[in-house]
């Protein structure tokens, strides 16, 4: 919808002198733009920004070709894309937006209400089967995962369970709301989702990074991410060189206004 | 059974006269607006032939599916007057249809084999009703296909379909399975209009032996066929039974214009 | 001319869908023979004897259930270096010789296990040959992860298991119900009200599977769970009992259409015979329509086994080999519907999810041919004599 909107935006102004700023690449990050965007362009006038999605790889080969100023990419650069840079001579430079945090839930009813980051790996590889194991009710445990496909499933799997693989149990739904519905509805229920979805259907547990270490409910500020990892960098990528053009509408992303912003789609600043 | 012979008695003593196997009075017959049999009375006794000809929709198969009340599954079907069996009335609230079929068996213008085996369409109409030890079944299923002469044919295949005999046997099986169920009324619809004339001649002469046993209503477009096989000819016209009489003077000597020119073949 | 145009469009679909067919074998085969990491060299450090690994050895060491001992070499755990982990050992802003000198400090580590692209491997390793057998690891796995790194888990049985589980249960539904609502349909509806009802069916067969599906997840599953005393509803049987209800009218309507198809003269028959109207049905009409029930549950089981959506949303897409009904299934369709549009195009990944395809296909060919055998031998019967 916003992204054909910005088309036709496009259609209407793009051939006017009117100075365009070009973002493009990852869905994640794609409606936390729009928001930038239509506000920044409110107080800017004179300048057009155009936000297109595709993914991350998509908006990073555009940035490779010059096709956009910003590359959005819900994940760090791979190493083959900083070869492949590197080898065009650009220098890119990685903005920090914002922290797409998770917050690891439970149903209400459930009395759990921390866990261990090992505790949380071994449910999801299936060496702990039951509720009773960590200390809860006589239960069997039911972990709910996003689908492979998606980007939270990728960070989940290489930064919470450092790699490993989920165990054949875990149930895979297709979006964000369906694991919401299913935990919401069962007392045994496990998973995790982005804290711009969390409601009082559901209860967010406190995750303690090792034993010992204190239990975090999920960070709200970047100050506490230090003690409540499981958050997923969303970047900006530009070319060193076009510095200048981007400085404006970057510093609107950190400004107060940018970060408020931020803080209401559900993101930590 | 001691009902119906009581019945029975009754009426001959009511009667003072011949109880007919068969008989109908003012029998009318509407199918919604449509009216198909009009004011038709007629009586036939026991062990006798009756042959029904008439042009196509003259109501000569409607007045024979009132015997065993086939009409009853049309939707606006209604009837004025009275059918009688062995002088009961089968219309009679009392009457449930399902035993009257039992008691009256029915043979189509074309064979209809169920996709069975040959024993088990013969054993179809048995085992409907209280349940007969097998041996039982395997005696009467014997009798009647010996009775619809097809036994002879038929005894080293019992199990094999029966849609693997020609139509000519088909059709004699029906007649067995039909018979099968102890009917003394059979009713026939143009029961050989889909077959070859040896396998025609095989049914005829099965109708002459059958009638020692059975009284036999017979529709029939073929009016040599009528001469052949029957006692008594009905002809039916625009739903009226235009006449009525004995099969031997019907075709030499009939009275009405229109039957003379039914059966000299002057006909529309 | 108009011949013409017909032949051309005839013609023209047919061609379409040979080359569809084509296409599925096509880029489902390569599943057999390729190997999963075309662009990646396994290597290890030069003083580790081990020459050769097996895709199984490989994933025992990246999940650190077996050490090198176990094939041949030092009795340290591995430490395994790919392109998906290789961000945790390299800082922000590496230069290219930055990497490559942080790898070459990596690889000075006896336990160490390479996987990189060619450019990216230090120059003082050995690289090893890992081998794959896409068949066996195709039919010989009982785990399907796909994505996972370094080397994909492939095995379909989980995913056949629960294709075949769901389109059980969605028959025992189907079948019963579907001739159910079709004998009362056909024979005791009253007449006014069959083509409502008819039309109603229709619109019930139309209905968006994700509609269903939603309407599954919020409703169903949560009865399910409730009323069998399940831990969660999300299973197998859920997705039969939905996909069931969905094609009971695809079901029905084939039954109900074949009922009214019973030779008026046969009905008669059997009702001449003394019949009962339940007996006319149960003894004559079912036993008559049986070859046109069996195809119905063919075709019925294969709209169960291609349904997508629904499936998605309620059967909980574990890949586990369920042993019951009552646990979640991840099912051939489901598989695809969800990876196909990640899986980049060329990948080992995208090539079995062709294969999957492809054995979808043969599984639904076969449904549809026994259906069109039973329907040919019983004209063949009806026919003769």
């Amino acid at each position: 919808m916003g992204k054909w909107m910005s088309f036709f935006l496009f259609l209407l102004f793009g051939c006017t002198d009117r100075a365009v700023l070009r973002i493009k690449g990852s869905d994640t990050v794609l409606p936390l733009s729009q928001i930038f965007a239509e506000h920044f362009m409110q107080r800017r006038g004179e300048v057009l920004v155009s936000v297109t999605g595709g993914g991350s790889g998509v908006g990073l080969a555009a940035l490779l070709n010059g096709d956009t100023e910003i590359a959005m990419a819900s994940r760090p650069l791979k190493v083959s894309e900083r070869l492949r840079f590197a080898a065009r001579g650009i220098t890119v430079i990685e903005d920090t937006v914002a922290w797409d945090v998770l917050a690891i839930c439970v149903h209400p009813a459930n009395p759990i209400s921390r866990l261990t980051w090992e505790d949380l790996e071994r449910i999801y590889t299936g060496q702990v089967r039951n509720w009773r194991e960590l200390g809860g009710p006589d239960l069997p445990i039911h972990p709910y995962s996003r689908e492979s496909s998606s980007g939270t499933f990728e960070f989940f799997r290489e930064r919470v369970l450092r790699g490993k693989d989920f165990a054949a149990h875990v149930r895979f739904l297709p979006a964000t709301g369906t694991i919401v519905q299913a935990i919401a509805q069962n007392v045994s229920a496990i998973g995790y989702i982005g804290i711009a979805y969390t409601n009082p259907n559901l209860k967010v547990l406190a995750i303690a990074t090792a034993p010992g270490k204190p239990y975090r409910l999920p960070a709200r500020s970047r100050q506490e991410l230090a003690d409540y990892p499981i958050a997923r960098p969303l970047y900006y990528y530009y070319d060193q060189r076009n510095r200048e053009k981007v400085k404006e509408f970057l510093a609107f992303v950190h400004s107060e206004e940018g970060r408020a912003l931020t803080a209401k789609m559900g993101y930590v600043p | 059974m001691h009902l119906r012979a009581w019945r029975l008695i009754f009426a001959f003593v009511l009667s003072g006269a011949t109880v007919y196997k068969l008989e109908t009075r003012a029998v009318s017959v509407w199918y919604g607006s449509y009216q198909a049999l009009k004011g038709v009375s007629l009586a036939l006794e026991r062990n006798q032939v009756l042959a029904l000809i008439g042009p196509s929709g003259c109501g000569k198969s409607t007045f024979l599916r009132l015997f065993n009340r086939m009409n009853d599954f049309i939707e606006g079907f209604r009837l004025e007057g009275e059918v009688l069996i062995d002088g009961e009335n089968i219309y009679a609230p009392q009457v449930d249809p399902v035993h009257l079929r039992r008691r009256v068996g029915m043979v189509f213008q074309k064979p209809t084999p169920f996709p069975f085996s040959i024993y088990e369409n013969v054993a179809y109409g048995l085992r409907l009703q209280n349940r007969l030890p097998e041996s039982q079944i395997r005696e009467r299923v014997e009798h009647a296909l010996r009775q619809a002469a097809l036994w002879e044919e038929v005894r080293d295949n019992l199990k094999k379909s029966a849609l693997m005999l020609s139509g000519g046997q088909q059709q004699r099986l029906c007649i067995a399975r039909a018979l099968a169920v102890r009917p003394s009324l059979l009713l026939m619809d143009e029961p050989t209009s889909a077959l070859d004339p040896i396998s025609t001649a095989k049914i005829e002469e099965l109708i002459h032996e059958l009638r020692q046993h059975y009284t036999i209503v017979i529709v029939t477009h073929n009016m040599q066929q009528a001469a052949r096989v029957s006692d008594m000819t009905a002809f039916f016209y625009m739903g009226q039974l235009v006449e009525y009489g004995r099969t031997k003077d019907f075709f030499t000597n009939p009275q009405h214009p229109e039957t003379i020119r039914y059966i000299t073949g002057r006909f529309g | 001319m108009k011949k013409k145009m017909f032949a051309v469009a005839g013609w023209s679909t047919f061609l379409v869908l040979i080359g569809l067919t084509v296409f599925l074998f096509r880029e489902g085969l390569p599943a057999l023979y390729k190997f999963p990491q075309p662009e990646l060299v396994f290597a290890v450090h030069p003083a580790n004897p081990v020459v050769r690994l097996s895709a199984e050895a490989v994933r025992a060491l990246a999940e650190g259930k077996a050490d090198w001992a176990a094939f041949g070499g030092p009795a340290r755990p591995a430490r395994l270096v790919h392109l998906a982990n290789l961000e945790r050992y390299l800082p922000a802003y590496a230069s290219a010789a930055e990497i490559q000198r942080i790898l070459a400090d990596l690889a000075a580590d006896t336990a160490i296990l390479l996987a990189l692209p060619a450019p990216l491997l230090p120059e003082a390793v050995k690289p090893i040959s890992v081998t794959w057998q896409g068949w066996r690891e195709l039919f010989g796995s009982l785990y399907w992860s796909p994505t996972y790194e370094p080397l994909p888990r492939v095995g379909v049985w989980p995913l056949l298991v629960g294709s075949v589980w769901v389109t059980f249960i969605g028959l025992m539904l189907v079948v019963p119900l579907g001739l159910a609502m079709a004998i009362y349909v056909a024979e005791f509806l009253p007449r006014t009200l069959y083509y409502p009802i008819k039309v109603l069916w229709e619109v019930l067969a139309g209905l968006p599977s994700v509609v269903v599906g939603f309407w599954g997840l919020v409703v169903v599953v949560p009865a399910v769970k409730s009323v069998l005393h399940l831990s969660a509803g999300e299973t197998a049987f859920t997705a039969g009992l939905l996909l069931g209800w969905i094609t009971l009218p695809l079901m029905a309507s084939l039954v109900e259409e074949a009922l009214q198809a019973v030779p008026r003269l046969l009905v008669e028959s059997s009702y001449g015979l003394g019949a009962t109207r339940w007996q006319t049905i149960l003894r004559l009409k079912l036993p008559y329509i049986l070859p046109s029930i069996a195809t119905a549950a063919l075709l019925s089981a294969g709209r169960i086994l291609g349904e997508t959506m629904v499936v998605l949303m309620v059967s909980g897409n574990a890949p586990l080999l369920a042993t019951t009904p009552f646990q979640p299934v991840r099912t051939l369709p489901a598989t695809l519907a969800a990876e196909l549009g990640e899986a980049p195009i060329g990948s080992y990944h995208y090539h079995v999810l062709f294969f999957l395809g492809a054995l979808l296909f043969l599984l639904t060919l076969a449904l549809n041919l026994a259906a069109y055998a039973i329907q040919s031998r019983y004209l063949r019967a009806q026919t003769l004599g």
